[in-house]
């Protein structure tokens, strides 16, 4: 049994159709990366998962129950990291994990959960008091707290520090070792591509494509070869040639990068030129989402 | 038992929210205490007319004539849990609205029973604190007596206490956002509290009669009842209990049906 399952989810506001037709499933155990633009429907599609939105159409389970109906025993399985930390503002930090930790049947221990997202020094501190970093980590932390089968993770890293980002993705690596199962939101193509066992990228509400990131990297087989161009004489056309910059720097797109560079290194030796700043890159999964959302 | 413990947290959650807070602190809890000490320093020594009009003379007619500050202590204190309950719970209950507080606590399996609990439980140790110590003010300072009746004096804050907590979640419904609703929980109730005589005590058939609709008015009764400034052998007004019970109930329907937990933004 998947872990969460969609088929062909619809929902509009008012003439406005956000979500139209989604269709995913996530495995136990899996760290699902679902990506997209702003308004492609990612929160929509959320919230009707974590239970705070009423579908319009379709079919969805969350470990087996409908979110719709599915009430406090499916809420004790889950945990939430939403957009924005709110918690009581003038608890202190171990207060709140200890009073949110007493919702679940079975919570974690307050000081293991401090300290697993790296509150444990702050642990007296009242919540407004703490920095904007810090609060994502308490939402962390209360996500953890009730020890859940499931976790939805809403852009967890936002406005964090990188080191504070390398810190979160490890607590999601532990989850994932833990064996719970991560469903992430995210903005940053390297969050995902470094965190998540698959990747669901969503535009104007529809799934454009479903896959491991190297897949879908792989996907895209085209190369991009690039160098300065040399002074004088006019390149040959080894693959489509990319305008832009001021033209210092020739970039061209090839799905035969090995054919195209030995046409373009022949040419180059026979008119005895030193191609500067030669290079070949595989497109990262930035282009590739840049790619794919791009009409959206 | 889980559910008691988790509205027990709850409880104790709120209340160290609620005297944490330096704001909600003054404004819901020193703040009738510092009206207290105002009008209780102006007027003590003067007469209140309970239930009758002044003649020409000044004199009370066709009601009882009492120390001012024996039904100023009570009519304060009944101002106590209007102001702990539902002044605190409307305001409180917006500001965790906006800023998404609601929103969390939902989506964890906290049962609303158990939040809701942790909410008037809280509002009420804070209300039964506050009338303790009006009382204690108005007797040191003013010599106002003790509450005559202990007994129906805190069955009538229990009760008049929740009762407010459900007027104060009911008017959350009408509150757009936490800016505007220090404002019109205000509007509201502050011009009922002069209407319903909690200032100044005389009789006026007509002013009575409407104030008599709204649920201030029969709680300060039921409150100068039980304090004794009212006389009654038992304490036990139960003459202006339907009026409050009719205003919880439909307080407690608007709650359950239009209730929201997020803000209308999102």
């Amino acid at each position: 049994m998947p872990a969460i399952l969609v088929e062909d989810l619809r929902k509009s506001y008012g003439p406005v159709e956000a979500v139209r037709g989604i269709s995913f499933s996530i495995e136990a155990g899996e760290v699902f990366g679902l990506l997209g633009p702003n308004g492609a429907g990612k929160t929509t599609t959320v919230e009707i998962l974590e239970g705070y939105r009423r579908r319009d159409h379709g079919r969805v389970e969350v470990l087996g129950e409908d979110p719709q109906s599915g009430g406090r025993r499916l809420k004790q399985r889950v945990g939430l990291v939403l957009q924005e930390c709110a918690v009581l503002p003038y608890l202190t930090v171990r207060e709140v994990v200890e009073l949110f930790g007493g919702y679940y049947p079975k919570p974690l221990p307050t000081a293991q959960v401090v300290d697993l997202v790296g509150l444990a020094g702050s642990a007296g501190v009242r919540v407004r008091k703490l920095s904007g970093g810090q609060q994502r980590r308490l939402d962390l932390a209360l996500a953890l707290v009730g020890d859940p089968e499931l976790i939805f993770l809403d852009e967890p890293t936002t406005g964090f520090d990188p080191s504070a980002r390398r810190n979160a993705w490890e607590i999601v690596r532990s989850m994932k070792a833990l064996g719970k199962t991560v469903l992430l939101t995210t903005h940053y193509m390297d969050e995902a591509q470094n965190l998540a066992d698959r990747i669901c990228i969503i535009a104007d509400g529809q799934v454009v494509r479903i896959g491991a990131p190297d897949s879908l990297r792989a996907e895209q087989a085209v190369a991009t070869i690039r160098f300065a161009q040399p002074a004088g004489v006019d390149v040959p056309r080894v693959g489509e040639v990319i305008p832009g910059g001021d033209g210092s720097v020739v970039t061209i797109v090839t799905e035969t990068p090995t054919r195209a560079l030995n046409e373009l290194t022949t040419w180059a030796l026979g008119q005895g030129i030193e191609l500067a700043r030669l290079e070949v890159t595989q497109p990262s999964l930035e282009d590739v989402y840049l790619e794919l959302t791009r009409d959206a | 038992m889980l559910e008691a413990r988790i509205a027990l947290g709850q409880v104790r959650a709120e209340q160290r929210g609620f005297w944490r807070n330096p704001a909600a602190a003054f404004f819901g809890f020193f703040f009738p205490i510092m009206f207290l000490l105002i009008f209780g320093t102006i007027f003590n020594g003067e007469k209140a007319c309970i239930d009758g009009t002044y003649g020409a003379r000044g004199q009370c007619v066709g009601g009882v004539s009492t120390p001012y500050n024996t039904f100023f202590v009570p009519a304060m204190a009944a101002w106590g849990v209007i102001t702990t309950c539902l002044v605190n719970l409307a305001i409180l209950v917006t500001v965790h609205r906006d800023n998404g507080v609601l929103k969390r606590m939902r989506g964890t399996p906290l049962p609303v029973a158990a939040f809701v609990v942790g909410l008037v439980g809280s509002a009420l140790i804070t209300a039964v604190l506050l009338v303790a110590l009006t009382s204690l003010v108005g007797h040191v300072l003013y010599g106002s007596p003790w509450p005559a009746h202990p007994l129906p004096a805190v069955v009538t804050v229990l009760l008049g206490g929740t009762v407010f907590c459900a007027i104060g979640l009911a008017l959350t419904v009408i509150i757009p956002n936490a800016d505007a609703a220090p404002a019109i929980v205000n509007v509201i109730y502050l011009p009922l509290l002069f209407l319903s005589g909690f200032f100044f005590s005389f009789s006026n058939t007509l002013l009575d009669d409407i104030a008599k609709v709204f649920p201030a008015f029969g709680f300060k009764e039921m409150m100068l009842t039980a304090f004794g400034a009212k006389p009654s052998s038992t304490g036990w007004d139960v003459h202006d209990l339907p009026v409050l019970l009719l205003w919880g109930a439909a307080a407690m329907l608007v709650t359950l049906r239009w209730f929201r937990w997020g803000s209308r933004r999102a």
